[in-house]
Parts: C-alpha cells; structure tokens; sequence
C-alpha cells in the first residue's frame, strides 16, 4: 500500500484550527478503505494516507475542505502540498521526531502525536502507520538523547532569549523594552514569553495591531514621555528602530539605572536603517548586540547544527530504509522479534521503543509463555547497548544458595568448593543487560544485594572486600504477583519499587485473539522450514478452532501446537483435525483442563474445582460427592483460590456470598 | 610516621590533581553519567585528607594550625569540604575546574615546606588561638567561592561582550548565578574575619602589650578586610556590580593570596611568635 502525505503549509497566514478536524477524520476513515489520519496546527494542515486509492481520499478531503472554507477554498488548494513514497515516509518521521525544514526540534511532535492517538482511538490507523509510529517514536527518543539536537540556537529569536536567559538566569523577574512599529517583534516576543519572561513593555507608536499583540502577550503599551523613566529599569531592550532613542536620552536613563546589567539587542527592520548606534563606552554591564551580530551568532551555530541535522537525516534514511524493507517482508505486525497486531501489543512496543534508550530498569510480567523475555530482547537490541551482551538468568531455575555466587562472582575461599575466583553474571553483562527471570523466586539475601546494585551500580562478590563498579540494565520479569508478595512480605518492597520504574504487564494470548492467528503463521512457516515441509497456512476451520481457543499456556503452547501441527499434517494447508486434540476438544473442557502440561498442582487444582463448580451449576453437594471432599475443605479450598460464582453474584469473596447471600443451611461446611 | 605522612601528603596532591582533570573533561563535555563518578572520587579524595589531618594532629600533638604550611593544608581541606557542600546543594558542577587547581597548589606549598619536628611556640597552645585561626579559615573559605565565582563572571562577560560566543556561554550558568554567589560569600566572609581579627587584636593585646600593630601581617590582613568592605560599601551605595564587583572581589582575594603567603613567610616576624 503506498504511503502518501498532502497538505497546506500556510506559515502566520491562515488559522486551521477552527477546522473540525475528528468530523473530517471520521469520514475519511469511514467511507474509503486504508488508513488515515489527519494533523493540523495554526498554520498547517496534513493528511497522512496508505491506501491504495489515493485519488478518492484527495477528492473526497477536497470536498469536505470547500465545505469548511468556502470561497476561499481554491486559493488553498493551489497551495497544496503532496508527497509520495520515500519523501512522504520521511516527512512522516520528521514530524514524529518533531524536526523542522530548518532542522530544528520543536514540541510539534506532541501535536502529531496527539492526533496520531485519537486517529487510532477512532480505529482508522492499521499496521503500516503503526510501525511508523513506533519507529519514529524510538527514532525520537535516539535523536533526543544521543545528539542533543535540540539545544543549538539557529534564529536571532531564539539567540536573544539564550543571551537574556545567561544573564538574569531565570526570566521571570525581568522585563523587557520593546521598540516595534510592525509586528516584526511577534516572533521575539513570543520566544521570550515563552522562556517566562516576567513584564513585556511595547512603545506605544499608535499602530492597532501592535496594541493587539500587546494584550494577547499580556504586556503593557508604554507612552513615549515614560521612556527614559523606563529605560532606567528594564533589564532588556529590543529596538527594531533607534531614531525614537535619541543619544542624550539613553544617556540620561544609563546613568540612572547605575549599571544594573542590561541586554540591548538592535535589529534592522527588513534592511531599513537601525538608527544611530548608542553609545554605551561609559557604562558596563550592558550586553550591546546588532543584527550583524546576532546573524554571526546565527551562523555559527547553524554549522555546529548542520553537523547534527545531517546524522539525523542520516538515522531517518536507515529507519526508512528498514521500513521498507519491512513491507516487502512478510513479517508485518513485528518489532525485533515480536509478533503483535492487537492494540495491547502496539501499545507495549511503543513503550518498549520510547524506553529502550533508556538506562531505567523494566520489570516485565505476565503469564507463563507470553514471551517476557522476548520483549527484554527487543529493548536491549533498540538501545545503545545492542552490541554488548545481553545475559539471561533464571532466578527460579538456579539453586538458592547458588544464585548469589552465580550473579555476583565469588573470590577464592569464599566457601568450600570455591577453588578459584568467578566472576558474576553481573560482570559478564557489564555495559550491556542483563535479563533477570522469575525474580519472585530469589532469596531475601539476594534481594538485598540486587537492590544495592539498583542503587549504587555496585556489587560484592561473595567473600570479597571490595566492591566492583558495574554499568548494567536490569530488565526483570516474573509471572507472579509482586506487589502481592511484597505486601506477604516475601519479597522487599524496596526493591519491588526499584525495578518497577516501567512495568510492562504482557495480556495473555485470549485476551488478544487477534494476534492468534499471526503468530500461528509465524510458527508454521518456522516449523515448516525446520522440518523441511512445504505447509502454506491454514484452512478456514483451522483457524476458527485456533481462534476460538482460550490457549491457557499463551504463545508457548501455541508454539507447540503449530510443531506438532506442522509434524503430523499430510497436506499443503493444514485442516483441524491435525491440531492437537486438546484444542478441538476444548469445548467439552471450558476451563482447558486438559492442558495441563505447564501449571502449578495448586492451579490444577483451582481450575478442576472452579470447572466442577460450574458445570454442576454451583450445586455444593453434588461438587463434594464428585470431588470426593467435605463441605470445609471445599469451603477453604474456594476461599483460598477466590472462586466464586461471579455469575449469580457481585461478591468475589466467598465468605460474604456464602453467610449473607445464601441461606444458612446451603452454605458449604455448616454441616460438616 | 613521618615517612607515611609525607607520603599521605602528596598523595593527597595526586587525588585532587586527578579530580581536577575528571572536572577538565566534564567542562569540555557535559556528560551526566561522568558527574556522579567526579563526585564520589572528591568526596573519596576529601575524606583521605581527612585521615592524613587527623594523623598529622596525634604526630604534632595538637590541631595542624600552628604555622603557615600546617595552616594551608588545613586550609585546603576545609576549602574543599566548603566546595563540596556548595557544589551538592547548587547543582553546579562546572565550577570544579577552577576550584581544584588553587587545593592544589595550596596543598603542594604545604607538602614541601612543612617541617613535623618544628616545635610550636608556647603562646599558640591556647585554645583562642585554634578558634582564631578556624575562624580566620572560614572566612578565607567563604573569599575563594567569591573569587571563583568572580573569575568565573568575568570569563562570561568577556565572551558575552566579545559576541563570539563560545564554550563558557555553553557550560556555565547565568551571570546573576555567579553575581549572587559571590555577593554572598563576601558578605559572609566579611562578617567572619572582623570577628576573627577583632579576637586577634584582643589575643596579641595579651601577648605583645601594645606592640602589634607593626607586625606586616596584620597589616595585609587589614588591607585585604578593607578591599572586601569597599566591595560591599560600593555595591550597596553607589551601584558597583557585576563587572565591577567582580573585578573589586578579584582583587581583594589576590592580595589575600599574597599576604597569606609571602608576606607570612618573608616579613613578619612578630606573627610567628619565635
């Protein structure tokens, strides 16, 4: 689907912002197939399409735009900018990154962002705007923090604000003189305004739209008689215009103002002449600047700038290189190695690329197979660090008492069988990452060290004196319930909070069925190609069976069913029967007791009483007999696992069901 | 013990000398992740000079004020700790590279000529004089943050007039910043060195019964008192600030140096009581 951008760019012209921007968006998403979304600021306007039908979008845009705009409309779109193909997807990125034609950073990405999000809301964005969005949003994230781009002051506006700002520190104390008689100035005063300049004061030469401007800035007009009263106590002076400043006048007002410090800049009014040039040899403190001046600044900066700009366009031709191909591949709804089209999934992975370049640590969660470390994966590939190494550990599968001496090292001697020094997993990661799995599982002990090293990037090893500077990303993940065990007391709070800076919980695969069937066709292609079969995809029912299945072991048991599939099939497609009989059957088992393969005896437990429960409707003697437990044990049983029957009843909590709701003798255990 | 402590001394040296190269690279390349690390090496270096302090005392048997090389040693530890509470209060790292270099020297002077053996005259073992010299220290203290920020004033304000602007307009901090700075630890400092003098004057009326007032140091010390009084009377009357008050703070702590050194060692005899 090509990607294509038109707008109007109608800089200080025209508001665009009395335009009713969701009417239009909706019916442009609503009436034509593709995706769309529409960004306006005050002076621009863009509609960003992948469709394959750009002519009726345009048209139909076009439409809706006379509509708004009325006579005025055909001067506009002869205005109208396109742009197609590569140029679009740049432009695209530019925006994101919020990057300026000059190459200057602005907050114009929050705006595009903004739209973006309530395009997406109203459904009208699809794969290929959402791989752009999350690119661009790790594209801006890398610009931000490793070029510091936004900091080079590359207009005369934004020099002067940079100067005042050197001199009085913070603005708000200080006011400013401004000398105009066209609206010139509203380019300088909006720049300083927005750097919190405290009083504005404009000369007041009689000119309406000056006064206009005055009020909107919230300033105050000054008459001409106070100006030497004024001059003897702003702080800044911005004359586009001397000759109303006579040489004894500014002399008069220097020596009143005893050489408090004073920024003057002089800036000629479109080649006109600037006046005289004020005498300031008698006086210090005063920063004098002329256009010239304030032009040199300007240059000179924007060389240093160039160097930067061109290291991003640079980045942006590799990301739109990448994209590329990306939709040439058949790997779409994918970031490093994740497979996701739901909107659960897109908005993680526009976390993980926001957070990637980051040194914060993540704590992943979710249930068992839903691809925690997948997910480490990718953010330790998108962040500076992708060329050191990446160390998985699981805490749940290495013994306690190893655990420490695994992660942190150990010194010769430090208990029997330590023959000689190790180094740590923590070293071994040392500028890189490190994955730490299950992290419910460590001891108090190791908790302990883990946290000091989140604090203080130090470790000991064990038996060691001394401590060893380390600089590691911590990615954490677990599938239990951490602020649970913190409030049971089995894991530290202390350290809960460390590694929760970002938490990126995982839904599990039934709550985001629409990313069943990808990733179904990932892993057939991938089995398919491991055992040297030729298998294409799935049939209609196949994917019906797939789709409709609750998949309790989340994308591992998915794996493993699409192995087993691709294994057994005889033909080119595979049809339903060559699924395992777990997933057909799983009508007859609501609760999925059948795949049992990866769960806890506990959850086996909860799930065959909660199954039993509700196939005999909730019927306790019926349950205990076919349990063959007492009314009690049930009773405890149900308390422990929270089950309840959130059917009838609002009441998770069994107790208040069972004495307040139920009469007495139905209760389980009052007989018993 | 004398051999450790000669070489705890220029140690010492070493450490600040290091830290000062780290504050080099940090002003040439603001580099967050390198702050914390200059930081803790400081405070590291500090509290080594601590020990070596502490040391140095249990081997002469008092406090190390009791002549001119003991006292820049001194001198140079509190300096530092004084900048160190600044500089984590502040938030400012950038003034470390001109900091640094005068610990120092100060700490090298005192590692060259200092003499452990030296016995210490008797009137210098009264507790008032330990107080006078704190006091003394305190101030001096408080007239190197100004003189810091002064320099550093002065450096900006030549850039910003020179309308080149470079690599002090891109690190440093905001003029009124340093005016601020530097306004206030003279304030300060004066305060504390009238007081220090004032208990000199009543201590050497005890000992030299009216002959002190020939004694060359504390006519420079006088001297520099009165350059820091003008800096305060000129900028509360008749406007002097910035530039000037820079100028006027610069000044003031040259003379300071000066005195503190040469004339301490050259000319006076009376103040070294022997």
């Amino acid at each position: 689907m090509p990607i294509f951008i038109f707008g109007i760019d109608l800089p200080g012209k025209e508001s665009f912002s009395k335009l009713d921007i969701s009417s239009i968006q909706q019916k442009l998403s609503q009436e034509n197939s593709g995706e769309v979304f529409v960004a306006v600021s005050d002076n621009s306007f863009e509609v960003f399409v992948a469709s394959e039908k750009r002519d009726v979008f345009e048209d139909q845009f076009w439409k809706l735009f006379r509509r708004e705009f009325g006579p005025s409309f055909d001067k506009l779109k002869a205005d109208c900018f396109r742009l197609d193909g590569l140029a679009a997807i740049r432009h695209f990125f530019k925006r994101i990154i919020g990057m300026t034609d000059s190459g200057e950073l602005d907050q114009s990405a929050q705006d595009i962002r903004r739209y973006f999000l309530s395009a997406r809301e109203r459904n009208s964005i699809g794969p290929l705007f959402n791989r752009l969005y999350q690119r661009g949003l790790w594209l801006a994230e890398k610009v931000r923090i490793e070029l510091h781009a936004h900091k080079n002051a590359i207009t005369p506006e934004t020099v002067v604000a940079g100067l005042a700002q050197k001199i009085f520190g913070d603005l708000n104390e200080h006011s400013a003189l401004i000398i105009s008689k066209s609206l010139r100035c509203e380019t300088f005063v909006q720049q300083l305004c927005g750097k919190n300049l405290g009083q504005m004061l404009l000369l007041d030469l009689r000119t309406g739209n000056l006064q206009e401007m005055c009020e909107e800035y919230r300033g105050k007009m000054v008459a001409e008689d106070q100006l030497s009263q004024v001059l003897a106590s702003v702080d800044l002076v911005l004359s586009f215009d001397n000759e109303y400043l006579s040489p004894s006048l500014i002399s008069r007002a220097m020596n009143r103002r005893k050489n408090a410090p004073l920024l003057w800049a002089t800036l000629s009014e479109e080649n006109g002449s600037q006046g005289h040039k004020p005498d300031f040899s008698n006086f210090y403190n005063i920063y004098y600047y002329d256009q010239a001046d304030l032009e040199n600044i300007v240059a000179s900066n924007l060389k240093e700038h160039q160097k930067i700009t061109g290291l991003v366009n640079q980045l942006i031709d590799k990301e739109v290189a990448d994209f590329l191909n990306w939709v040439h591949s058949n790997e779409q709804y994918r970031f490093g190695n994740i497979i996701g089209k739901s909107r659960a999934m897109q908005e993680i992975l526009e976390l993980v690329a926001r957070i990637a370049q980051t040194d914060i640590s993540v704590l992943v969660d979710g249930e068992s197979g839903t691809g925690k470390e997948l997910v480490a994966r990718a953010i330790h590939e998108h962040s500076s660090r992708a060329q050191k190494p990446f160390i998985i550990v699981n805490c749940g599968a290495v013994p306690e008492t190893l655990l420490e001496s695994e992660l942190f090292g150990h010194v010769r001697g430090a208990f029997t069988g330590a023959t000689s020094n190790k180094k740590g997993l923590f070293e071994a990661a040392n500028h890189g990452t490190i994955f730490l799995d299950e992290i419910g599982e460590t001891s108090p002990a190791t908790q302990v060290k883990l946290l000091r090293f989140l604090q203080d990037g130090e470790i000991k090893p064990i038996g060691s004196n001394q401590t060893v500077h380390l600089d590691v990303r911590v990615i954490a993940a677990t599938n239990r319930d951490l602020a649970q065990m913190v409030h049971d007391g089995s894991f530290r709070q202390d350290l809960y909070y460390r590694l929760n800076v970002i938490q990126l919980t995982i839904p599990p695969l039934r709550e985001r069925r629409e990313d069943i069937l990808p990733l179904a066709e990932y892993f057939i292609r991938k089995c398919a190609k491991k055992i040297n079969k030729t298998v294409y995809g799935l049939d209609g029912d196949a994917q019906k069976t797939l789709y409709n299945y609750n998949w309790l072991g989340n994308i591992r048991e998915l794996e493993n069913a699409m192995e087993r599939a691709v294994a057994l099939s005889s033909g080119n497609v595979l049809i339903k029967l060559d699924l395992p009989p777990a997933v057909i059957n799983h009508h007859q088992a609501k609760s999925g007791n059948h795949q049992a393969a990866n769960l806890t005896l506990k959850e086996l437990e909860r799930r065959h009483i909660s199954a039993a429960l509700e196939e005999h409707d909730w019927n306790y003697d019926l349950v205990t007999k076919i349990l063959g437990i007492g009314r009690t044990t049930l009773w405890r049983k149900m308390k422990e696992y929270k089950i309840s029957n959130m059917e009838g009843r609002k009441e998770s909590n069994p107790d208040s069901q069972f004495y307040e709701k139920r009469s007495f003798s139905d209760a389980p255990g009052t007989r018993s | 013990m004398k051999e450790i402590l000669r070489i705890f001394s220029w140690l010492i040296s070493v450490l600040y000398l290091i830290g000062f190269t780290y504050y080099l690279a940090y002003f040439k390349e603001k580099k967050e992740p390198q702050a914390l690390r200059i930081r803790k090496w400081i405070i590291g270096a500090t509290l080594f000079h601590t020990l070596y302090l502490v040391l140095l005392s249990l081997k002469l048997g008092h406090l190390p004020v009791g002549d001119i090389f003991k006292v820049l040693t001194t001198c140079a530890w509190f300096f530092m700790a004084v900048y160190l509470i600044l500089e984590i209060r502040l938030q400012e790292m950038t003034m470390g590279v001109f900091f640094l270099p005068i610990i120092v020297i100060l700490q090298s002077i005192s590692n060259l000529f200092l003499d452990v053996d030296k016995p210490l005259a008797a009137v210098l073992t009264d507790v008032l004089f330990e107080v006078h010299v704190a006091i003394m220290i305190s101030a001096y203290a408080a007239f190197s943050i100004s003189f810091i920020s002064s320099v550093m004033y002065i450096l900006l304000s030549r850039e910003m007039q020179s309308k080149k602007l470079g690599i002090f307009f891109e690190r440093l901090p905001s003029l009124e910043f340093f005016d601020k700075l530097s306004n206030q630890a003279v304030n300060i400092g004066l305060v504390v060195v009238t007081l220090g003098i004032l208990l000199g004057f009543y201590m050497g009326m005890n000992v030299w019964e009216g002959r002190w007032a020939l004694d060359p140091k504390l006519l420079a010390v006088l001297i520099s008192w009165a350059i820091y009084l003008t800096h305060f009377v000129t900028r509360k009357s008749i406007g002097w600030q910035g530039r000037r008050a820079a100028i006027v703070s610069v000044i003031g702590y040259n003379w300071l140096l000066f005195s503190f050194l040469i004339v301490s060692v050259f000319f006076t005899k009376f103040h070294k009581f022997q």
